[in-house]
């Protein structure tokens, strides 16, 4: 959902400073908004219970997957969405 | 193999590696070749969050509640999703503002003020000192287990270790070594402190890898995997509930600790220091936001399987959870993984003990030590000379005493509970920075006076329902404050104010502390009215999202002799560092340094800001004040301040504008100087033209003179011929030079004009009359044909016949050979008259028409000239000349086999009468 | 008379100047007023040499001269150039379109009785 634009290589390019800050922004809000959902009661318990998950307890794999994901769209927003051009360190 | 000796050994090895690492990372940096600019090692720098509450402790919190210890990494995770509008944004404030610390980035927001800067160095110290002390606890805990291997005996039952023989002692001190070598090196504190940073970032690699290793080891090893691992947990319902459920310590915690570390990683010293004042590209921020994530799941992932191994290893429940790192190697007669994790727990809290003791003692010293002792009559009288030693010396002394502080509060508190929780207790008091600090940053309403009443409301709420209660716990405090309230008052039970109970403590607390904090923030900043530098500076802090890399405007409208800033700063930067600093900014700025001269206003915000570096924004403010006259800033001046931003604006417009007339004229010039060269060229064709001129004549003369002197025995007409030659030569030269200087002198507007008004016809008759002979000589029929009520004319009589005579004796000499005929007539067009001369010659080629007015150019020749008619080249370019002067214009027509009309304009005279 | 000369020039005066001169030591003069007339007169009969003026009207001495310099017929006509401008790049141009000599206005009358009688390989007096 969030990778779409990312993915093209041309817009990202031409996008204008503060188009892509304002993009990022908006997909930084976005995601924020979701996974603080995704943390909290009630829908962070949806994955108690004693069910297994790849022979793992559900909850603790359901947590991490959720985790990972939000750390990969972070990657993706800040690398990926309107990157200005690296400067020279 | 673990004697006692081989775990010194390996402690002083690991810290003597720490040493030199840092060492190397200073070497570098004062080499100019840093290794900091570097997005790596600055994500690497943050997980100094993972303290050795997180190694030892987060095990022991899943073997006791589960996936509990979860939300306090989940938390950063989010806050790092808005990288953008959080971290990066402080980082640039900071960077421009040469932030220092945490307590000075919420004085400077404020106005700059000393008091709150003070207030957040208080709260810090008593907030966080305890955390500290948990750091070398968990050192001296695990050195204690480890010696005693191969037994596994928890400290608790061994008595208490003489002060000399304790670790965490020696670790505190090395630390606090540590600490001044590298962290107060340099007297700015705003600049980097390179070999305290790459240490700290090595640090986080050892310690996920030794806990990566326990992880697998525990996992792969001991177990067979995770599957296996689970399976057998799971047969045991005490373990089992840990893994199926989040919250088992109910769901308000759960929530309460991703609020709390959410404002934890923001809002703790360290996190600040290491995250914000360190960072030396704010572009690293980027690639940050999800390493440092990525790391936080790495060093998780096995949290809950150690856990879940040493509750299956240990039972019956003999061995802390907190130890579980250690102890189910040691267990196992895993010596090099036990002492592996040993290393990894001792880096996990020394590097939280630098970053910490290093932020702690920046802000005791700018934010305490500093304005307390510029207020001090006698200091200023005592201490007049260079104080940056004297600073240095206070940061180095703040290091140790905050140092031992710690040591001896672990020390006293002991095994107490107080201890125990004393991380999250920490974590809440650093939240009671969130307000102030987010909505510094958010809200440009937020005052002084808002933030001092949150930060004191919520600090004084936290205090009462989380620090007091656990002294009671701990037996320093009568119980009955817990369980009946003070003085029996029911309603202001600790642990359930106002009646709120059902929720844990610190859920109960966050809550009171945030209503009132934020609650005091919001309703104080609204009834006050902030200060003009309040304002400029809430401008400065929440503007920078719009604006990044904006320069500040210029606050300071005081003035300042140059001399007395430069001793200002001298004192507290040093002499080198001070004229150095200054110096280079002049240079830059182009600003006179002469010690007697007012200081520009950018000179004296110059010297602000590399105060603040030293000693913080609010004292540096303070002692800038001390010098200057007149006010820092007034309303009127702030006004101005905003006109002079808009005012830049329009400059640059205005610049814009001007570049591009600029432009223009270079066009300009270059056309004109196109035209020069072209006229250049003119002048040299001219030249050879004259020169041209000149020759043919003198050439008939000296063919004719050479003839005639060496043909004596010449008779006759044909010696008259030759005569005649030289003679008729002569005259055209004599003409030619007449002509050239009566162009030149009418060019130069040297001649004399004697413009008078004429009876028209009179002129032309008198013309007709001079040109007749001329006319007769070729054979050339002169008629002239004046109609009646000619108007006068203005104009020089003398000219005026000048151009009537060249025009007739130019259509002599291209009248028909044989039967010439020219006419001279006039007639009234308006307001002008037209004068015709008109012959019956082969008329003119359409394309010559305009150019035989110009120098030399006759007619009936395709290049230049051609002697065909005899005439200088210069009577019609003469005729425009004059004609033109007198305000008409003139130019020839040829009707097809008709000859030539030459043909000029002239207005009619305004005055009737002659004169 | 075995020599003939080929006088280009328009200005009355100065034929009147040459036809004399060259008459006087025994060439067969005739005078033309522009190029065109001048090549006409060629055809009809070769001349020994040609004394041209570089300013004709219609067409220039130049293009004359490398006419005359064109047709392989007429390559033992010398021609000799007149100018008024005297300048040396005039010089250099009459020399490089195959002129043979260069005289420059005003010139001395028995220099250019020299020249022409030098050119038909006459003994100069």
């Amino acid at each position: 959902m969030v990778d779409g634009p990312a993915r093209d290589p041309e817009r990202r390019r031409a996008g204008a400073p503060e188009r892509g800050a304002s993009r990022v922004g908006a997909f930084s809000v976005s995601l924020f908004l979701i996974a603080t959902l995704l943390f909290l009661p009630p829908l962070v318990t949806l994955g108690e219970g004693p069910a297994d998950l790849f022979g793992l307890p559900r909850i603790f794999v359901v947590l991490f997957a959720v985790w990972i994901g939000v750390v990969a769209m972070i990657y993706l927003i800040a690398e990926r969405v309107d990157r200005p051009a690296p400067r020279d360190d | 193999m673990l004697e006692g000796w081989v775990i010194f050994i390996a402690s002083v090895a690991y810290l003597g590696l720490l040493f030199a690492i840092a060492f190397w990372g200073d070497k570098r940096a004062d080499a100019g070749r840093s290794i900091l600019n570097n997005p790596y090692i600055y994500a690497l720098s943050m997980a100094v969050y993972c303290t050795s509450w997180t190694f030892y402790g987060s095990v022991g919190r899943a073997a006791t509640s589960g996936l509990d210890f979860l939300p306090i990494y989940l938390g950063p995770t989010l806050v790092l999703v808005l990288w953008p509008f959080v971290l990066e944004k402080m980082v640039r404030i900071s960077a421009e503002n040469r932030i220092t610390s945490i307590a000075d980035f919420i004085a400077s927001r404020y106005g700059k003020s000393i008091y709150l800067g003070g207030l957040v160095t208080v709260i810090v110290v008593v907030g966080i000192l305890p955390y500290i002390a948990l750091q070398l606890k968990a050192v001296s805990t695990s050195f204690t287990v480890l010696i005693q291997y191969p037994e596994i005996v928890m400290p608790r039952h061994l008595g208490r270790v003489p002060l000399f023989q304790d670790t965490a002692f020696f670790v505190a001190l090395i630390m606090a070594l540590f600490a001044i070598l590298f962290g107060t090196r340099h007297i700015d504190a705003s600049e980097h402190h390179e070999g305290m940073v790459i240490a700290v970032a090595f640090e986080s690699i050892i310690k996920l890898l030794a806990f990566l290793a326990v992880g697998f080891y525990v996992t792969y090893g001991v177990f067979d995997g995770f599957g296996d691992l689970f399976a057998k947990g799971n047969a045991v319902p005490e373990i089992s509930h840990l893994f199926h459920q989040v919250g088992a310590g109910g769901y308000a915690q759960w929530s309460t600790l991703l609020v709390l570390s959410m404002f934890a990683i923001v809002c703790l010293p360290r996190q600040f220091q290491v995250g914000v004042v360190e960072n030396v590209n704010p572009d690293h921020v980027r690639k940050a936001a999800w390493l440092f994530p990525l790391y936080l799941i790495l060093i998780n992932v096995f949290v809950l399987p150690i856990a879940i191994g040493g509750l299956l290893q240990f039972p019956d429940g003999g061995v802390d959870a907190d130890t579980f790192v250690l102890t189910v190697a040691m267990a196992n007669q895993n010596e090099g993984m036990a002492l592996f994790a040993y290393i990894g727990g001792l880096s996990a809290a020394t590097g939280m003990l630098i970053v910490a003791t290093i932020a702690l003692s920046t802000m005791v010293c700018n934010d305490l030590v500093v304005p307390v002792l510029l207020r001090m009559r006698w200091f200023q009288t005592r201490f007049t000379g260079d104080l940056s030693a004297f600073l240095l010396f206070v940061r180095r002394s703040a290091i140790l005493f905050v140092l031992l502080l710690a040591y001896t509060y672990m020390r006293l508190i002991g095994e107490s509970y107080a201890l125990v929780t004393i991380g999250l207790v920490s974590f809440a008091a650093a939240a009671q920075f969130a307000p102030s600090l987010l909505g510094g940053i958010f809200w440009k309403g937020g005052t002084r006076a808002g933030a001092m009443t949150g930060l004191l409301l919520g600090t004084a709420m936290w205090f009462y329902t989380l620090v007091l209660p656990s002294f009671a716990r701990s037996g320093w405090v009568d119980m009955s404050l817990i369980e009946l309230g003070p003085f029996g008052i029911e309603y202001l039970k600790p642990y359930a104010l106002f009646g709120l109970s059902g929720i844990d403590h610190l859920s109960h607390s966050l809550f009171w502390s945030m209503l009132v904090n934020i609650g005091g923030f919001v309703w104080v900043s609204l009834l006050s009215r902030p200060s003009d530098l309040e304002q400029l500076q809430a401008g400065e802090f929440v503007q920078k999202l719009d604006s990044p890399g904006a320069k500040p405007v210029t606050v300071w409208r005081g003035s300042a002799p140059v001399g007395e800033l430069k001793a200002v700063l001298r004192r507290f930067l040093g002499d080198d560092r001070a004229g150095a600093a200054l110096a280079d900014f002049a240079a830059r700025q182009g600003l006179n340094l002469d010690p007697r001269a007012e200081a520009a206003p950018a000179l004296v915000s110059f010297a602000e800001r590399q105060l603040a570096g030293v000693i913080g924004a609010a004292s540096a403010q303070a002692v800038v004040a001390s010098v200057t006259k007149g006010e820092v800033v007034s309303t009127e001046d702030l006004m101005r301040i905003l006109d002079e931003t808009s005012q830049v604006i329009e400059y640059s417009h205005e610049l814009e504008e001007k570049s591009k007339a600029l432009e223009e004229t270079t066009a300009e010039l270059r056309a004109a100087n196109e035209r020069l060269k072209e006229l250049d060229r003119m002048k040299d064709n001219f030249i050879t033209t004259v020169g041209h001129e000149f020759r043919t004549p003198l050439t008939s003369i000296r063919a004719a003179g050479e003839i005639l002197s060496d043909n004596p025995a010449l008779r006759g007409p044909e010696r008259d011929r030759f005569y005649s030659v030289v003679v008729a030569e002569t005259q055209r030269l004599t003409r030619l030079i007449d002509q050239l200087l009566d162009l030149s002198k009418m060019e130069a507007g040297n001649l004399k004009w004697n413009m008078i008004s004429l009876d028209l016809g009179a002129v032309m008759e008198a013309a007709v009359a001079a040109a007749s002979p001329l006319a007769q000589a070729e054979g050339v029929r002169l008629d002239l044909d004046l109609p009646g009520g000619l108007p006068r004319v203005r104009a020089d009589r003398d000219r005026l016949i000048q151009v009537l005579v060249n025009l007739i004796s130019n259509a002599v000499k291209f009248c028909d050979p044989n039967d010439g005929h020219i006419r001279v007539t006039a007639m009234v067009d308006g307001d002008m008259v037209t004068v015709d001369v008109i012959d019956n010659g082969p008329g003119v080629a359409p394309g010559e028409r305009d150019r035989i007015f110009e120098r030399f150019q006759q007619g009936g020749s395709g290049e230049t000239l051609t002697n065909k008619p005899k005439g200088t080249g210069l009577g019609l370019a003469i005729c425009r000349e004059i004609v033109e002067r007198f305000g008409g214009k003139v130019w020839v027509e040829a009707p097809p086999g008709q000859g030539s009309v030459f043909r000029f304009t002239l207005p009619t005279s305004t005055t009737d009468a002659a004169d | 008379m075995d020599h003939s000369v080929l006088v280009v020039e328009d200005d009355d005066n100065i034929v009147l100047s040459l036809k004399f001169l060259l008459e006087k030591s025994g060439f067969a003069t005739r005078v033309v007023g522009d190029g065109n007339a001048a090549l006409g007169e060629m055809r009809a009969a070769k001349p020994d040499v040609v004394l041209l003026d570089v300013m004709l009207p219609e067409r220039d001495g130049f293009s004359v001269c490398e006419e005359i310099r064109g047709n392989s017929a007429w390559s033992d006509v010398h021609v000799i150039m007149l100018t008024a401008k005297g300048r040396e790049a005039d010089r250099e141009k009459g020399l490089s379109v195959g002129a043979d000599d260069f005289v420059t206005k005003p010139f001395s009358t028995r220099d250019l009785v020299a020249r022409v009688k030098a050119a038909v390989g006459l003994a100069v007096d």
